[in-house]
């Protein structure tokens, strides 16, 4: 196989187009946020709010409204509901989680089997669909991208001192519990921002695994968060390719591109590691 | 002498400094135990160095909570440097127990340092020179000068509780509450913290730490605080230490001082 049909032809393609696009969009940016939902020990919360997307959607379909804004509004207000119920201590942050995953998640479902005859567009929202990407989409993942971005620009220090050390802000008369659920938002907005990409049941791997791949051989958090930005759209475009020349689900082969990263990543460090003791 | 009394008795201690630290009156607690101290009053000098002492759950972390403004208090009121503290929160420090925050998080000693720092810095601004110059002259007060670019996660327990006194000195904080620093580390790191904790009482700097250490407070502290809800006594050491004192705080465990040594005769 030579490059231009390994890696030019596909890219003759308009879904194909979209598709790198949307990959590059998604993996940077869930690369970023991905690595707040690391250090903090996130990742139950990241693939609960997925999951909780899923009433939203299913209402906006039926009501043929935008299906973003429908995930959009259900993510949100269930990152805020389990923010408030974890918040000084209420409930403990895995209960709380736990709960409101459960229920929302139901209730996905059970709006859904009232639908008589629903059609793919749901099961994309399950398992993604990146090579349906429209350019309407692709604005939307741009502009969500640009908010969670700059958000997290404007409050970086304060956003990184509140996920080590939650006592110093409040110590220093900060608004650590308002960063606290600003963190939550962005997270659920990267999440419905990427949902089209893998889909609920595989957005966690989108958050968790370039972030962790980047956590072993980093030691500062803004370090950190370029690697696993850049693993992020690695995974992402490799992924797509793959999907092409090996005719499967692009969704599933994003992610285990990121999976198969870290492996390797993860070895190579346990033999240097290794290999210095001796 | 003992002073439980909420007389609004003002101890200024020794010397003619102002005190650094005034609490009145103070009652708090949480939701679960909404008066975990009761009706506390005493009064710290600048540049004072004391241990406060009492049976766990008897609401030492709870005092330095509502001093450090983690907690709110419902009566009572506290100042430093006759400033309201709600309102003068940055000039306090506080160094959590050790195992308050996950160590395994992507960071250099000085960006730990430099959290210090956020309230001075600003909103939507990013460190600057002054900043910088902050953080390294807090590293090199606690003896860390040359491990600024060190991982936390590769510190020992002596050098973490250094980094967050560090961090204290480097919000400018000139009083300092240490929860428990001697409780997860071993003797070497102990006499690490001790030294740093000596030079600091150089600078005027006044230091109150929470400790079950009775040995280490009646030698290396000023003045010692027995508290169990209320506050029992508060003087120095040979003051404090009574038979009844120790009655009053531990219950039925009873405390002998002999020959400059300190004794806990746990009675199960």
């Amino acid at each position: 196989m030579d490059l231009y049909t390994l890696l030019i032809e596909p890219m003759t393609y308009q879904f194909m187009q979209r598709g790198l696009l949307a990959a590059l969009l998604v993996g940077g940016i869930s690369g970023v946020i991905g690595c707040f939902v690391v250090v903090r020990g996130l990742s139950f919360f990241g693939d609960a709010l997925a999951h909780s997307i899923l009433p939203g959607v299913a209402l906006a379909y039926i009501a043929g409204a935008d299906l973003f804004v429908g995930g959009l509004i259900a993510g949100v207000g269930s990152a805020l509901g389990i923010g408030l119920l974890t918040s000084r201590g209420r409930l403990s942050e895995d209960t709380a989680i736990g709960v409101v995953f459960a229920g929302m998640f139901a209730l996905g479902i059970l709006i859904i089997s009232t639908v008589r005859s629903y059609s793919v567009d749901l099961s994309h929202i399950l398992f993604g669909h990146i090579l349906g990407v429209q350019d309407g989409d692709l604005l939307t993942m741009a502009l969500s991208g640009a908010v969670v971005l700059i958000a997290v620009f404007m409050f970086y220090k304060e956003l990184v001192a509140q996920s080590f050390d939650p006592g110093l802000l409040r110590a220093l008369r900060l608004p650590g519990e308002a960063l606290r659920l600003l963190l939550l938002v962005l997270i659920a907005l990267t999440i419905v921002a990427s949902l089209q990409t893998v889909g609920i049941a595989l957005m966690l791997a989108l958050l968790v695994t370039p972030a962790a791949t980047a956590r072993i051989f980093t030691h500062r958090m803004i370090t950190m968060i370029l690697a696993s930005s850049v693993l992020g759209m690695a995974s992402g475009v490799i992924g797509l390719y793959l999907s092409w020349h090996l005719n499967v689900a692009s969704g599933a082969a994003v992610v285990l591109t990121s999976t198969a990263i870290f492996i390797l990543v993860f070895s190579v460090n346990r033999v240097t590691t290794l290999v210095k003791m001796r | 002498m003992s002073q439980s009394a909420p007389s609004g008795v003002t101890q200024t201690g020794v010397g003619e400094t102002s005190p650094a630290l005034v609490v009145r009156g103070v009652s708090a607690g949480y939701s679960t135990a909404p008066r975990a101290i009761e009706d506390v009053t005493f009064s710290v000098s600048s540049g004072e160095r004391i241990a406060v002492l009492g049976p766990n759950g008897a609401g030492k972390s709870t005092l330095f909570k509502a001093i450090v403004g983690l907690i709110d208090f419902n009566a009572g009121e506290i100042s430093i440097h006759e400033r309201d503290c709600r309102t003068s929160h940055a000039l306090v420090g506080y160094v959590p127990q050790q195992n308050h925050v996950d160590w395994d998080f992507p960071a250099t000693v000085r960006d730990v340092v430099m959290m210090g720092r956020l309230r001075k810095i600003g909103w939507f601004h990013h460190p600057g020179r002054r900043d910088r110059a902050a953080v390294e002259a807090a590293l090199s007060r606690v003896g860390m000068a040359d491990k600024g670019k060190r991982a936390v996660v590769d510190l020992s327990g002596g050098e973490r509780q250094r980094v967050f006194i560090a961090r204290a000195l480097a919000q400018e904080a000139d009083v300092l509450l240490l929860d428990e620093p001697f409780s997860a580390v071993d003797a070497t790191a102990e006499r690490e913290i001790l030294d740093v904790l000596d030079r600091l009482r150089e600078q005027q700097v006044t230091i109150l730490i929470a400790t079950h250490d009775l040995n280490l407070a009646s030698t290396r502290f000023d003045r010692v605080m027995l508290i169990r809800r209320h506050l029992i006594a508060y003087g120095s050491a040979r003051e404090v230490f009574t038979a009844e004192n120790f009655a009053r705080a531990y219950g039925k465990q009873v405390g002998v001082f002999q020959d400059g040594a300190f004794f806990v005769i746990d009675e199960h």
